[in-house]
């Protein structure tokens, strides 16, 4: 069986995501604090039942201002937990890639099984490249599952409008990176309207657009492999 | 019995709310992420986000110009309005 290193994702945009949603966070912030002060404007300034009424405006717009600044800043940290763990399966399958180069085959990103003319030392190399690739791909799982748990701990309106799948691998997790990232902060604002917490159970498919397009990975049997091929010794 | 309205604040305070909520309108544009097989969702999220952002943004223009009718009505009594003209600006922010 061939080894695939490929792996979906692009660090860098998820980096300037975050960058963005960390602005937002900001300005939120600004606003919450401004409508805090408007909240508790002096009756000097504006007595009577409307100036009630507008305490009471700046106060509720300020809970909401509240969760989404919560929310973005959840999402921001998430989404550089990801990419810096992304960025280290990268790295992994990137290291894969350069000791095939050297000793095996190399096949764009894709590392043919052994044929029958390799010899023992290359069997030996394919077998700890196969297991180090297949930590790695466990890790990207891992991430995967983390990110999609912050989206679901972070969201601002019905969680099940997401239609976010069922995440099998984030209470597995031994530590490293990956762990660091499914901790996450406990949500601690007040949450807007009362809209459940709980992931919709759902079984995981790719999902690169909105229109459900999944990701297109290699197929393993399509690969060609230049020395023989297969497990053929 | 009358009630006091100061316009000076009020109207610094209807600036500061429009300006805010343009501010938080503007922090909403926000590309998407490239996560790979999960992009679809995070696009999702993103967007709900900025969705529920948005609408708070237009809250706080929405409050900032009520604010302002409120402003042009105090300038009009030098401040001091009575109990029903009070009751009926309440309405102005709910």
């Amino acid at each position: 069986m061939s080894i695939d290193t490929s792996v979906d994702g692009d660090p860098a945009t998820c980096r300037r995501t975050a960058r963005r949603l960390h602005g937002l966070h900001g300005q939120l912030v600004e606003a919450r604090s401004y409508l805090h002060g408007q909240a508790h404007l002096a009756a000097a300034h504006f007595d009577g039942l409307s100036g009630d009424a507008y305490r009471a405006r700046c106060a509720a717009i300020g809970r909401t201002v509240d969760a989404a600044a919560d929310s973005s800043r959840g999402l921001a940290r998430a989404l550089d937990e990801y990419a810096d763990g992304l960025d280290d399966v990268l790295a992994e399958m990137a290291g894969a890639r350069e000791v095939a180069r050297c000793e095996l085959v190399l096949h764009g990103h894709v590392i043919p099984a052994p044929g029958g003319y390799a010899t023992d030392r290359q069997r030996r190399l394919y077998r700890r490249i196969a297991g180090e690739v297949a930590a790695a791909r466990g890790d990207e799982a891992r991430l995967r599952d983390a990110w999609l748990g912050a989206i679901g701990r972070y969201a601002v309106g019905p969680v099940e409008d997401l239609c976010l799948p069922e995440v099998t691998t984030a209470n597995t997790i031994p530590g490293g990176v990956v762990s660091r990232l499914v901790a996450g902060a406990p949500r601690t604002s007040t949450t807007v309207d009362d809209a459940p917490r709980t992931l919709t159970a759902v079984p995981f498919a790719a999902r690169t657009s909105t229109t459900g397009t999944p990701s297109t990975a290699v197929p393993l049997d399509s690969v060609w492999v230049p020395w023989g091929g297969g497990d053929a010794a | 019995m009358t009630y006091t309205i100061d316009p000076e604040v009020l109207e610094q305070s209807s600036r500061d709310l429009i300006r805010h909520g343009l501010d938080v309108d503007e922090a909403t544009r926000i590309p998407f992420p490239d996560t790979g097989a999960t992009s679809g969702y995070s696009k999702d999220a993103i967007e709900q986000l900025t969705a529920h952002v948005a609408a708070t943004a237009a809250s706080l223009r929405d409050v900032g110009e009520a604010t302002e009718r409120v402003v042009a009505v105090a300038r009009l009594t030098d401040g001091q309005v009575g109990e029903l003209f009070d009751l009926t600006l309440a309405g102005v922010f709910r």
